[in-house]
């Protein structure tokens, strides 16, 4: 029984929190927007630190369901990110009257993200992408009263069913050829014959279609440009932060066998991902669509780390997930602060923001430097290692195009700090109230991306975990 | 001579591929939604055939008794149901035809080139072994994902009210 | 060994001071900020000088030591990053250059920029790029050089962007950062494959690995090639790539003369002294790689250096802005510091290269720092960048026309200045090594002598009367306070002394002490050819009259009786403004402006195309996306499985 609750703890707990949720919104005398935002985020906090609490190893459910040190960590990064996500989101939520609602799905998205992780059986898995995604959908549609917004949610949802049709063909083939769902059974059984060859491809594209790999990213402008803003980031962030831990786990552990496919598979949709993602990125006026944009660039940047496949791979990817996330998340805040307080989000209206906020200014300064892999933030480093982690296979061609495309990318990120710090407008951008909670989680966003590039622990740490395990 | 049971297989996936197909090519709502209904039955009529009462009884109830009905009902709520659905245009037509039939020339020639070879697991149907799996917690459970449906269940369901409960505000 | 607490302090008292000045807000600190960067660059200088006199007398073999480092990132087992400090000869050499010019510009700038309202922020900016070039001087590994060397990049952006309500600086800034960035791009894939063969980043381990012929190591990155060339050997060009963008080579100068839309001082900071010649340093610290292991990628040092060396000084001839000018000399200059480099060899008496580039490097700075002092004073008088809108200044301006007089000496090579010393040591080794190589140092030294001077007389004498009317001179600045009068004056004595300095003894290839003997008889021509530019120069620029004209007038008249005066005048009169202006500046000139700059914008106009197109698929159809996705994964199954498998 303590075993049980040892292992599940990320997942019982987080569960706990839904209901609690559900019980406060069930409860809720006409409590306002932001008293609820701030309860809510208390209970996030405490799903935050009770994860940090207890570690332990071991699996359940006849191997369904694993977990170790570095699942534990890898949850605990996650819950970080929804902590951050929630308190960035409140200035949003301050006037939607479903703010509980918000929280409710956001919360259930990851717990679908955690038993996917910790999953250990094809059919857990995706019942966890399922859970993952679906409530997505309603969270695109939260801007109630706009068009474009249902019609991101409406996009999500038919794209995904049709990608799960897919993933779910794969699935068959692979229990067809495998005569299990058992990932153990799989990682022994599978030989790479024509027909498991297919089913691999098919659950390729099941996780190419989450993670925006082109040319499965179709959806991804459409959605994250009618999604409200709190949504994009944590689609672009968390979402795809998960699923590309679980894909590292898949390719690696259960599919390694077929590593003579995936290599070449990677190569080419990492090259077209980075090049896709920068073209899009570089003549997009709107900041969400522009950081979506350059969030397709940075899987692309993820796969490259991927592709190495040696010992230092996963910890490499999974430093450069945490750096992302706080440098995409400090972007996304100050993208949605500013829109939730004025409405403006064209790139055209950030000139002169350093005048009326420098705060705010620096951040997103900070932010895009981490982003765009200006040493010395820690994004660079992160680019660096993808990097060395590809080359590692000796195809300098490659890595050539991809180091190309970081410099690309140097140009439009700077674009925006040049508009901030250097033109001037007629109208500029008044002076923005942060309030206590965003300005909370825009402060641990650049401190995580100032820590983690300054200090080699943080790396160090990682490394030893993914060594581990 | 043929197996009966392979004829009776071949007739029923013929009758399922048909009814799918004219789901797809119908240009009348309604009748789309009949034609699902019948290839929904006829998946049903496979589960039979290979013994699983249960599954069967399963489809029926969910998919033939709620979810076609749900279809049926949203299609009278939006009053379109006699009205034909704009063709689509020819070239979207053809590459979506070629498109389909290329997926299905690679899957067909490889599940066919497949030397499928049966594995040595015992199927044990019975109703009292199913509900032993969803819910305990022995060897082969299921108890995990299943619990985890309800999550699901309960996140989209709430993800629907809050869509749905847009509208009452607007007449208001 | 120079005491540790000195050399840290070097390096903390410039990055405090940006910190203070560029954190603690701009306004409560405004009057104190130039004293405090000031002061704080003044007490770096002294340490400097300090730690170098006593690194250069007490020992008399000078090995690359480290004299501290700390683990920063543990990447692999095999691999780390450190951050250390590295005392060696050119180190310690470099530390001084850069912080005495830097206190220079610091001083200078206490008068210059005056009552600019962003002053706390430009010493903040200045400070920022003293600290990032001090740390690219002592780094200890590769990465860590990387490290600063963007970090240089990132802090000359701001400092010539700093008029940001110019659009052209603004441009300016931008492109100076993105060319730069391309160039930087391949020092990072060098760093890696660099990196990645020799498993090492360590200076010290990378030489000793990479120069002993049974290492594995070496022998790993020789072999095989990629394109016709071994690992090694793209390793390093791609090194040398990022030192040739920061050192504005051929053909990755053309951010260079842009860049001198910043300030003036910025300009004598970064474009002469320090920023430019961080590629010559990274080929200097590299320099036993490049020379014994190998020596293709040496010889593509050389004729990169000679070649943007007489490029750059044909285009000087014919430009109108004096700041343009000073920016392709000095382009000229460090193409005379790369290809004295490129011909050296390792050790003994073939290092003269080696030690001549760094000696050069040495005294340029001295002189080109005064140059461009001497430029911006005259700017600041005359409100104008436009050598028409001089003339006639040296009475206004007594000091700083002395000034500018011994920098135009000293880069024209003229005995006893600074730069007739190192000059002469490249040219001896020049000859040395290769004659047709000579005799193009040689022509461009010729070059030096008469644009120098040309833009010299076009300043301060040309028209007696002053300045023309469309510009009047503003008397109220005369010629600036004591601040911009006294570095003027400091550095003229360096670039007097500045060549007196035994360079041998001290800095050489492989450590032990060169002593270098120059022969008069060497030094008679190359004198000569600079006396010759100079004449030349004189001749037509000295007094304001169409002197060219005049003398086809004249020619009839005097043709028989000084036939041979006016023939040997009419041949240069024929070559300067009939060949080198026309011919070979201005093409050189349109060359630069239309092709080279040219691709770099059609570059990004096919990106934009691309762009466009991929932008089409974007229909916003969930039918078409589906479309996409279904035929993407039959793509994919069937490359698996028919073609790759």
């Amino acid at each position: 029984m303590t075993d049980f609750l040892h292992l599940l703890h990320h997942e019982l707990l987080l569960s706990l929190v839904i209901v609690c949720m559900l019980i406060l919104k069930l409860a809720d005398r006409g409590r306002s927007g932001s008293s609820w935002s701030n309860l809510l985020n208390v209970l996030l906090l405490i799903n935050f630190a009770g994860g940090l609490l207890i570690e332990a190893e071991g699996s359940l459910f006849d191997g369904m369901f694993r977990s170790n040190a570095l699942l534990h960590f890898e949850k605990n990064v996650l819950s970080l990110g929804l902590l951050l996500v929630g308190l960035l989101a409140t200035p949003y939520l301050r006037n939607h009257k479903h703010s509980a609602e918000f929280h409710i799905l956001i919360a259930s998205t990851l717990l679908g993200m955690f038993f996917m992780l910790s999953a250990g059986h094809m059919l857990l898995f995706y019942v966890g992408l399922e859970l993952a995604t679906i409530p997505l959908a309603a969270l695109a549609a939260f801007n109630l009263n706009r068009g474009e917004s249902s019609e991101a949610g409406a996009k999500l949802i038919l794209s995904s069913a049709f990608s799960s049709a897919f993933l779910l063909l794969g699935i068959s083939f692979v229990y067809g050829t495998c005569g299990s769902l058992q990932f153990e059974q799989i990682a022994l059984t599978v030989s790479g014959n024509p027909l498991q060859l297919l089913a691999f491809t098919l659950v390729f594209t099941g996780f190419a279609f989450k993670l925006s790999i082109v040319p499965f990213h179709f959806w991804t402008a459409d959605v994250y440009q009618g999604a409200p803003i709190p949504v994009a980031a944590y689609l672009s962030v968390i979402s795809k932060a998960a699923v590309t831990l679980v894909f590292i786990s898949v390719l690696y552990s259960v599919f390694g066998a077929l590593q003579a496919t995936w290599t070449p598979y990677l190569l080419i949709t990492a090259l077209l991902t980075i090049i896709t993602g920068n073209l899009f990125a570089m003549r997009q006026d709107n900041i969400k669509r522009f950081l979506a944009f350059s969030s397709i660039a940075q899987v692309g940047f993820i796969l490259t780390g991927i592709l190495g496949a040696n010992v230092d791979s996963e910890g490499i990817v999974l430093y450069f997930l945490l750096i992302y996330l706080f440098s995409n998340l400090a972007a996304f805040g100050v993208a949605g602060l500013i829109s939730a307080a004025t409405g403006k989000e064209s790139i055209l209206d950030y000139r002169g923001l350093h005048a009326s906020n420098p705060r705010l200014a620096w951040t997103l300064t900070i932010a895009l430097f981490s982003l765009a892999g200006v040493p010395p933030t820690a994004g660079f480093f992160g680019k660096l290692f993808l990097l060395t982690s590809g080359a590692s296979l000796g195809n300098y061609l490659f890595i050539g195009i991809a180091a190309l495309n970081m410099v690309v990318s140097m140009y439009y990120y700077l674009r925006i700090v040049k508009a901030m710090f250097m033109e001037t407008t007629a109208q500029p951008i008044g002076k923005i109230p942060t309030g206590v909670a965003p300005a909370i989680a825009l402060a641990l966003c650049i401190a995580g991306i100032l820590v983690s590039g300054l200090s080699g622990s943080f790396y160090e740490h990682i490394h030893l975990l993914t060594l581990s395990y | 001579m043929m197996d009966p049971s392979l004829i009776a297989f071949y007739a029923i996936s013929a009758f399922i591929l048909v009814t799918g197909f004219m789901t797809v090519i119908s240009t009348r709502l309604f009748r789309s939604a009949i034609y699902l209904l019948f290839s929904l039955i006829g998946i049903a009529g496979l589960y039979f055939l290979l013994e699983v009462e249960f599954a069967a009884a399963v489809q029926i109830i969910v998919y033939v008794g709620g979810i076609v009905v749900l279809i049926i009902f949203s299609i009278f709520l939006t009053n379109q149901g006699g009205a034909s659905m704009p063709f689509p245009h020819l070239i979207r037509r053809n590459v979506g035809a070629a498109a389909a039939m290329a997926g299905a020339a690679v899957v067909g020639t490889l599940a066919a080139a497949y030397e499928w070879h049966p594995f040595p697991i015992t199927f044990d149907t019975s109703m009292s072994r199913i509900g032993h799996m969803l819910v305990g917690t022995g060897e082969g459970s299921l108890v995990l994902p299943f619990e985890l449906v309800s999550v699901l269940l309960l996140a989209a369901m709430i993800g629907c009210i809050v869509i749905a409960m847009k509208s009452r505000h607007e007449e208001k | 060994m120079p005491s540790l607490n000195n050399l840290l302090l070097i390096l903390l008292l410039p990055f405090c001071s940006f910190l203070l000045l560029g954190l603690a807000g701009r306004k409560r600190l405004s009057p104190l900020a130039g004293i405090l960067g000031t002061t704080s660059l003044f007490i770096s200088a002294l340490l400097s000088v300090h730690s170098a006199w006593t690194y250069f007398s007490s020992t008399s073999s000078h090995k690359p030591e480290v004299a501290w480092s700390m683990n920063w990132l543990q990447f692999s087992d095999s691999l780390s990053i450190d951050m250390g400090v590295l005392v060696d000869p050119i180190s310690m050499m470099m530390l001084v250059v850069v912080t005495v010019v830097s206190f220079m510009v610091h001083l200078y700038s206490l008068g210059y920029m005056k009552g600019d309202e962003r002053f706390t922020t430009y010493y903040a900016y200045l400070s920022l790029f003293t600290f990032s070039m001090l740390g690219l001087v002592v780094s200890v590994n590769l990465f860590q050089i990387y490290m600063f060397w963007e970090l240089v990049g990132v802090s000359s952006f701001l400092l010539i962007g700093f008029y940001y309500d110019k659009p052209s600086a603004v441009s300016a800034s931008k492109k100076a950062f993105i060319v730069t960035r391309f160039a930087d791009l391949g020092f990072l894939i060098g760093i890696l494959i660099l990196g990645h063969g020799a498993e090492t980043l360590d200076f010290n381990t990378l030489i000793a690995r990479l120069t002993d012929p049974s290492s594995p190591w070496l022998g790993a990155l020789s072999a095989g090639s990629f394109l016709g060339a071994s690992a090694l050997t793209w390793g390093l060009l791609l090194v040398f790539m990022g030192g040739a963008g920061k050192s504005a080579m051929f053909p990755l100068h053309i951010w260079l003369p842009d860049a001198m839309e910043g300030p003036t001082p910025v300009s004598a900071l970064i474009h002469a002294a320090t920023m430019v010649v961080a590629g010559v340093y990274l080929v200097a610290r590299l320099f036993p790689v490049f020379a014994i292991a190998c020596p293709v990628a040496l010889d593509v040092v050389l004729w990169t250096g000679i070649i943007s060396s007489v490029f750059a000084a044909l285009i000087a001839c014919a430009q109108t802005d004096i700041k343009r000018v000073l920016a392709y000399s000095t382009m000229s200059q460090i193409g005379y510091m790369m290809f004295a480099l490129g011909l050296s060899g390792y050790g003994g008496e073939a290092g003269l290269g080696y030690t001549a580039s760094l000696f050069h490097l040495f005294t340029h700075a001295f002189f080109k720092a005064l140059l461009f002092l001497g430029a911006g004073a005259v700017i600041h008088m005359v409100h104008s960048n436009e050598i028409k809108d001089m003339g006639g200044l040296r009475k206004r301006m007594p000091v700083t026309h002395l000034a500018f007089l011994i920098g135009c000496l000293a880069i024209a090579g003229i005995p006893p200045f600074a730069g007739f010393f190192s000059k002469e040591e490249i040219l001896t080794a020049a000859y040395a090594a290769n004659p047709v190589i000579y005799w193009i140092a040689l022509i461009t030294a010729g070059l030096t002598a008469f644009y120098m001077f040309r833009l010299y007389y076009l300043i301060f004498w040309s028209r007696e009367s002053g300045v023309s009317n469309a510009h009047p001179v503003d008397e109220h600045h005369g010629e600036g306070t004591i601040s911009m009068k006294l570095p003027l004056l400091l550095l003229s004595v360096g670039a007097v002394i500045a060549g007196l300095v035994p360079f041998g003894n001290y800095v050489s290839s492989d450590g032990t002490p060169l002593h270098i003997h120059l022969h008069i008889g060497d030094a008679v021509l190359p004198v000569l050819i600079a006396l010759t530019g100079i004449g030349i120069a004189t001749y037509f620029y000295k007094t304001e009259s169409s002197k060219p004209a005049k003398l086809m007038q004249s020619m009839r008249v005097f043709y028989m009786t000084l036939h041979n005066k006016f023939y040997i005048d009419e041949i240069y009169l024929f070559i300067t403004k009939n060949i080198v202006f026309p011919l070979i500046g201005r093409p050189a000139a349109w060359f630069d402006k239309f092709v080279i700059d040219g691709t770099v914008i059609a570059i990004g106009r096919t990106t934009d195309r691309i762009a466009e197109t991929v932008r089409v698929m974007q229909t916003g159809r969930v039918q078409d996306y589906a479309l996409f996705f279904i035929a993407s994964l039959i793509t994919l199954a069937v490359f698996a499985i028919y073609l790759f498998h």
